[in-house]
């Protein structure tokens, strides 16, 4: 090969490696992401039996505005959320000593989808569902807002040991992507 | 330039890579949250009645009734209660209408009056320091009033009576039961 042919070769590669390199070019589009709100649940009040009596069972409504449990979510409005319980078996003396058992029944909670409801006034939504499943379709209010009402029973036995007891409740929400 | 370009696009990849990595991490972090609440109740301390004194109507004479004031301290029936402070209770005596021989074979009338009954929320123990402003004076013990607490320190029940032996009652030692409950009411 000729040293013209060969630097005609040459030429031809770096002209090809010149448009190769200058056909690169940038689209202006960019990736997106709206972040939603944050989701935000709150224990805003205990569920709370009172004075009992032993070997006498206690039944608290979701409908207490004094007593049931209330939980506040915040988070972006009408968005869908699933809700999940973790409730306890018992309730125990501070010092561990005694037990005493704490049922849920398949309607004692209830579900603001409102957002502006107490347990006594709650009509939107799911009212006296099962605490233990997590229903479809529930969300956040259209004022990002919503509520859990819960109650429960208690069974203390006759020889029950006297003193406070308690017990967590656990509600974790997230959002579904509805 | 070509270089300058190379770096720009290093650049854009770089920021477009940090954008996406700032979006997805916000969202994985606030798209659910867990909210700790809790259950919770008091047990009342359990009730406790003891009988401390028996209504005593000591010697008595065939045919001459004997009275025992619910205010005499030595004779006069004492129950004493214990449970929560300040929680309120209902009260009910059963009451015998005769005594019966120890040996058998014979009884006496005994007879309890409308205002034979005192209540001391005081937990005092003695008859006779009661007074209308420690409870309930002078009360039917057949129908005790409704708005009885557990004082701090406890609460007693005094009883008196009359014990009416015939002209020929046999002599013996006589006895009869007095029961009292006591439940919680929710007061």
């Amino acid at each position: 090969m000729s040293p013209r042919i060969t630097l005609l070769l040459v030429a031809v590669l770096l002209v090809t490696s010149v448009a190769d390199s200058t056909a690169q070019d940038f689209d202006d589009r960019s990736a997106t992401a709206r972040v939603m709100t944050v989701l935000s649940v709150t224990a805003t009040q205990d569920l709370n039996f009172g004075k009992i009596f032993g070997g006498v069972p206690k039944v608290m409504g979701n409908d207490d505005d004094d007593s049931s449990a209330v939980f506040s979510i915040t988070g972006e409005a009408s968005a869908g959320i699933s809700v999940q319980l973790t409730l306890p078996e018992y309730l125990s003396l501070a010092d561990g000593s005694a037990n005493m058992t704490i049922v849920f029944n398949n309607s004692c909670c209830s579900i603001d989808t409102i957002g502006t409801a107490t347990p006594s006034t709650v009509v939107g939504g799911f009212v006296d569902i099962d605490p233990r499943t997590s229903p479809s379709g529930v969300i956040v209010g259209s004022g990002g807002a919503a509520n859990l009402f819960l109650g429960g029973k208690v069974l203390p036995s006759a020889n029950q040991k006297a003193g406070a007891y308690s017990g967590d409740i656990v509600l974790s929400v997230s959002y579904n992507g509805t | 330039m070509k270089a300058s370009r190379k770096l720009e696009f290093l650049y854009r990849v770089l920021a477009i890579s940090i954008f996406l990595i700032a979006s997805l991490v916000p969202l994985s972090v606030s798209a659910q949250d867990v909210a700790v609440g809790g259950a919770k109740v008091e047990v009342l301390q359990a009730i406790s009645i003891s009988s401390s004194q028996a209504l005593n109507f000591g010697d008595i004479y065939q045919g001459v009734p004997k009275a025992i004031a619910n205010s005499n301290g030595t004779s006069a029936g004492i129950f004493s209660i214990s449970g929560e402070s300040q929680a309120g209770i209902s009260l009910f005596l059963q009451l015998p209408q005769y005594l019966t021989l120890d040996a058998g074979g014979d009884q006496m009338t005994v007879v309890f009056g409308a205002a034979d009954a005192s209540i001391d929320s005081t937990g005092a123990g003695n008859p006779a320091t009661m007074a209308a402003s420690k409870g309930w004076q002078n009360v039917d013990p057949a129908s005790l009033p409704a708005a009885v607490i557990i004082g701090s320190t406890g609460t007693d029940v005094y009883l008196g009576a009359t014990a009416i032996p015939k002209a020929n009652q046999r002599p013996g030692s006589y006895s009869g039961e007095i029961v009292l409950r006591v439940d919680y009411n929710g007061l």
